[in-house]
């Protein structure tokens, strides 16, 4: 951690899918760290190092629940490295996780702001994502791109859960699993919904109502997501009102990005 | 007759709903002002199945996306326990 050129906490994530072409300008990091690094002391440790002290005191001030808490500063690790591997990979000079801050736009969308340049604009686009163990986040380098990323435990759901959370339409796409396959669909589904509202700089502020999968490709893991109108409104100029997100399972996680390039790509 | 519950029993049923949803005893940790993002390290899609929890338990479906929508306006999107509970006094 103190050799930011050698070492990296998290793993890179694979970028493709059909739909988009190869992707040199964003990165994904996974970031699963031992549980023992998500309890006091090495947890706190692993802020002292990663986190710049106004940055610190803001996430110490927005979260009191020790889990979340872990999770939030694994979610700005992951992002920082994203970042910083993209960096890397451009021949940059290394730079330290504490150097960045991730600061919360009006919307609650993510931004990574370099301290060595105060006041400038965001130094990447990123988005983070997390769940209990683990911690997901892209980057891409135009901070200009729409990037989107969410993670889920592959989990069984109570009734009732698939008319709470899905349409009746993607209910209707989702009759096609039964089972484990169907637990596993769910979470790609909720994912996948969750990373287009990323991509929009709004989330998902009406629920997960406010977009809509309209077509899966089970061999590639490409979900097809409608943006409603006040998502797509956000997006205006820069992609249809229709997203291709890429979606794929990790163990018993599942998870999905997508990535809108910004006017000037 | 079904008589509406009072604010105290509906805080009482949330907290137990809560405690099966999640494994972790809260009874006596929680009240009105605690925060279910912020505080109790929900996730969003934790907040999905709580709904429905809630109209299983209550035997009826409740407007809960106006409550979702008018917390989605906010800059910091976290729901306290007193606002749920004032949401369900008025819909139940």
């Amino acid at each position: 951690m103190r050799q930011p050129r050698d070492f990296w906490l998290g793993e890179e994530l694979p970028l493709a899918g059909p739909g988009f072409r190869p992707i040199s300008t964003a990165k994904a990091v996974w970031l699963e760290p031992p549980a023992d690094m998500g309890r006091p002391v090495w947890r706190d440790v692993l802020e002292q190092i990663e986190l710049g002290p106004p940055e610190r005191a803001a996430l110490l001030a927005s979260v009191s629940n020790e889990p979340r808490r872990t999770h939030k500063l694994w979610g700005r690790i992951a992002a920082k490295e994203a970042a910083r591997r993209l960096w890397h990979t451009a021949g940059s000079p290394p730079t330290y996780p504490a150097d960045l801050a991730v600061v919360a736009d009006q919307h609650g969308r993510p931004e990574l702001f370099s301290l060595a340049s105060p006041g400038d604009s965001p130094a990447a686009a990123i988005s983070i994502a997390h769940c209990d163990g683990v911690a997901v986040a892209m980057a891409a380098l135009d901070p200009g791109a729409r990037v989107g990323i969410d993670v889920e435990a592959i989990a069984d759901r109570p009734d009732g859960f698939l008319a709470s959370a899905f349409t009746p339409g993607e209910q209707v796409l989702l009759g096609r699993w039964s089972g484990s396959s169907l637990s596993e669909w769910i979470a790609r589904f909720w994912c996948a919904k969750e990373a287009a509202g990323k991509a929009t700089g709004l989330g998902l502020p009406g629920g997960p109502g406010g977009c809509e999968i309209t077509e899966v490709d089970e061999a590639s893991g490409v979900i097809k997501v409608k943006l409603g109108p006040a998502l797509a409104t956000a997006l205006a100029g820069q992609c249809e009102v229709s997203l291709h997100v890429v979606s794929a399972r990790r163990n018993d996680y599942a998870w999905a990005w997508t990535l809108v390039e910004g006017a000037d790509s | 007759v079904t008589s509406v519950p009072s604010r105290t029993e509906i805080l009482d049923d949330i907290t137990a709903l809560l405690s099966e949803q999640t494994g972790v005893t809260f009874s006596g940790a929680l009240n009105e002002e605690t925060r279910f993002f912020a505080d109790l390290g929900l996730a969003s899609i934790d907040a999905v199945v709580l709904t429905e929890t809630l109209q299983k338990h209550y035997g009826r479906t409740l407007p809960f996306h106006e409550l979702i929508a008018e917390v989605g306006r906010r800059t910091e999107r976290d729901l306290s326990i007193g606002e749920l509970v004032a949401f369900l006094t008025a819909h139940l």
